[in-house]
């Protein structure tokens, strides 16, 4: 039995959480154990402690109260004056009169339109006039149908590299879009401009499409930039596929990332993950105690690009920074970042384990808690940086015992 | 474990005495809300004794426990809109209060980390350019006070973490149950087991080993 678990006990016992039968064990065991009766009899002394001084009110204090709550419930605007509930009633029962026959009147004009409507089909509608359209009707198939036979015959006669001219001769001048295929158009196998896109181009005008017409064909060999070195087997940088650019391993992890996130439904937090995926080394396999991903990169001093992190170098401000223990009161410190992506930790002779960071996430903020250590136990003389991803929750560092309050 | 005999708050048994009735107290309320001052201070009078108490505990210092009793009164009497029961009542009283005093400490923290930022960093210890003052803690009346031995404990418990601090006094000096804690500080039971181990575990630290 540890420590631990005999102070486990002892709280257990002290608040009434042990069973009939463990209560007993215990009243038998603190019989029989004068230190550990000491040790119960002390936590119960801090609580008689507590509850001894009834903490008087003070005298006026309601008074003072009243006075208060006088003030906060005066009407602040004129039109609080004249409300009254009457008036409040009357106004409630106009927007309920509004609010049922509004409705209708738009129903029965809409009703009287369409009713209007059918009447109008129902009786240009004669026997004869049904009968003269159908007639019309059949006409057009049959031309239609000669048509295409044409269409056919000549297709057997004609040479291949005309046949989009001839169609394009015979198809009307409105749009097609259906008939388009971005592989083949980028590939240069339409050579005509059936629908006016290459007009429009020239007009200056953008075409909607263009950014899936580059995905569909492919970096370009002549876009890539000449000094790139090509990718090796053995080689752990790879290529991004969308950006074209070199990646580390861990930006390569992302990319693999995004590519499973694709395949599956993304959690909330994924967007938040690609926001980061761009910019930092990112390890998703450490996480704070509610999932929120968590990175400690150790710095060397100076390596941070300006204007990106909040840095605080001068080393009097650190040492206010990691005077501020929990123990005090107003030491309890709550930092705002702008970007809220990065804290970093110490310019060097900051006594706190970079790599024993405890996350905790809270209604309205992230905590982060660090664990103090000896200076010689940094990992690196420029301090660490904690990433975890940007969102509109404010970053809390508690400097403690790093031990977390969660389970 | 609850004592009921020396309460004076709203979950205790007064209504000989004038106190307001179970029944009575959803009228109370609906008459706060239409601005009915008699009725507040009638209330006030029930639940104050046991909020002071707590706020006493959680701030130190006796104005600030009064401002901090009376903002939660004037603020959350008139909100509550459904009477559920006097225990009901007495919890969401017991929330607002905590709540309130930690967005008080953060707030007051904030403000003075962010000024410590703008000033890049660079005050030193001595000329408390762009640091807030610090918080001037228990009196100079509790200071000599707190030769006692449960005034050294009270003291103490001031410094402890807000969140144990909290947990700590809903059940030592309120006496719920964790259920109870879990609900009025909205995180699960077992957070608060832990979070009263620690607590405890501190207060022993903070006492010099011998609570």
């Amino acid at each position: 039995v540890t420590q631990h678990d005999i102070e486990e006990k002892i709280q257990d016992f002290l608040d009434g959480r042990l069973s009939e039968a463990e209560r007993a064990a215990m009243e038998e065991r603190i019989a029989g154990d004068p230190e550990l009766a000491r040790r119960v009899e002390a936590h119960r002394d801090i609580g008689r402690a507590l509850r001894s001084d009834p903490a008087e009110i003070p005298p006026g204090f309601y008074a003072r109260a009243r006075a208060r709550f006088e003030e906060s419930s005066k009407p602040r605007f004129g039109w609080h004056r004249v409300f009254s509930w009457e008036a409040a009633g009357l106004a409630a029962a106009g927007l309920l009169l509004a609010a049922i026959l509004v409705p209708g009147l738009v129903r029965d004009r809409i009703g009287s339109r369409e009713a209007s409507r059918s009447i109008d089909y129902g009786t240009v509608a004669s026997p004869e006039a049904t009968k003269e359209i159908k007639e019309k009707e059949d006409d057009e198939t049959e031309i239609e149908e000669q048509v295409r036979l044409e269409e056919t015959v000549e297709k057997a006669v004609t040479p291949a590299a005309e046949e989009p001219r001839e169609k394009v001769a015979r198809t009307p001048k409105r749009r097609q879009p259906e008939k388009r295929s971005f592989a083949t158009e980028v590939a240069g196998t339409t050579a005509v401009d059936p629908d006016g896109y290459a007009e429009e181009e020239k007009r200056g005008e953008p075409r909607a499409d263009a950014e899936m017409v580059s995905k569909v064909a492919g970096p370009q060999e002549a876009d890539l930039p000449a000094s790139r070195p090509t990718p090796s087997a053995g080689d752990d940088k790879k290529e991004d596929p969308l950006e074209g650019k070199l990646l580390s391993s861990g930006d390569a992890m992302l990319v693999e990332e995004e590519a499973q996130r694709v395949k599956s439904p993304a959690p909330l937090i994924e967007p938040r993950r690609e926001r980061l995926a761009t910019r930092f080394f990112y390890d998703g396999s450490k996480k704070g105690a509610h999932g929120y991903p968590v990175t400690t990169v150790p710095l060397a001093p100076g390596t941070v690009p300006a204007g990106t992190f909040q840095v605080i170098e001068d080393p009097a401000a650190w040492r206010r920074f990691r005077d501020t223990t929990p123990e005090e009161i107003d030491s309890y410190s709550s930092i705002d970042f702008s970007r809220e992506r990065v804290l970093l930790v110490g310019p060097g002779d900051f006594p706190l384990a970079c790599d024993k960071v405890n996350l905790f996430f809270e209604v309205d903020r992230i905590l982060v808690g660090f664990a103090p250590a000896g200076a010689e136990d940094l990992p690196s003389p420029g301090g660490c940086a904690v990433f975890f991803p940007a969102g509109p929750e404010s970053i809390e560092p508690a400097i403690g015992t790093g031990r977390s309050d969660e389970q | 474990m609850t004592r009921t005999g020396e309460q004076t708050g709203l979950a205790g048994v007064r209504s000989s005495d004038g106190a307001i009735r179970e029944n009575e107290t959803a009228d109370f309320l609906k008459r706060i809300r239409r601005g009915d001052a008699d009725a507040f201070e009638a209330v006030a009078r029930e639940v104050s004794p046991r909020l002071f108490r707590l706020a006493m505990r959680l701030s130190g210092n006796r104005e600030e426990a009064e401002d901090l009793v009376q903002e939660t009164l004037v603020r959350a009497l008139p909100a509550l809109r459904r009477f559920e029961g006097r225990s009901r009542l007495s919890t969401y009283l017991v929330r607002a209060l905590t709540n309130l005093w930690k967005n008080r400490l953060r707030s007051r923290a904030r403000s003075r980390v962010v000024s410590w930022f703008q000033s890049g960093g660079r005050e030193n210890e001595h000329d408390g350019a762009g640091i807030d003052p610090p918080d001037p803690g228990p009196s100079a009346d509790e200071r000599i006070e707190a030769e006692g031995r449960a005034a050294q404990v009270r003291l103490a418990v001031t410094r402890l973490h807000p969140d144990r601090r909290v947990t700590l006094l809903l059940r030592e000096v309120e006496e719920l149950s964790y259920e109870e804690i879990a609900s009025i500080t909205g995180v699960p039971v077992g957070t608060v087991r832990s979070r009263l181990a620690r607590a405890r575990d501190d207060l022993r630290s903070l006492l010099g080993g011998k609570p």
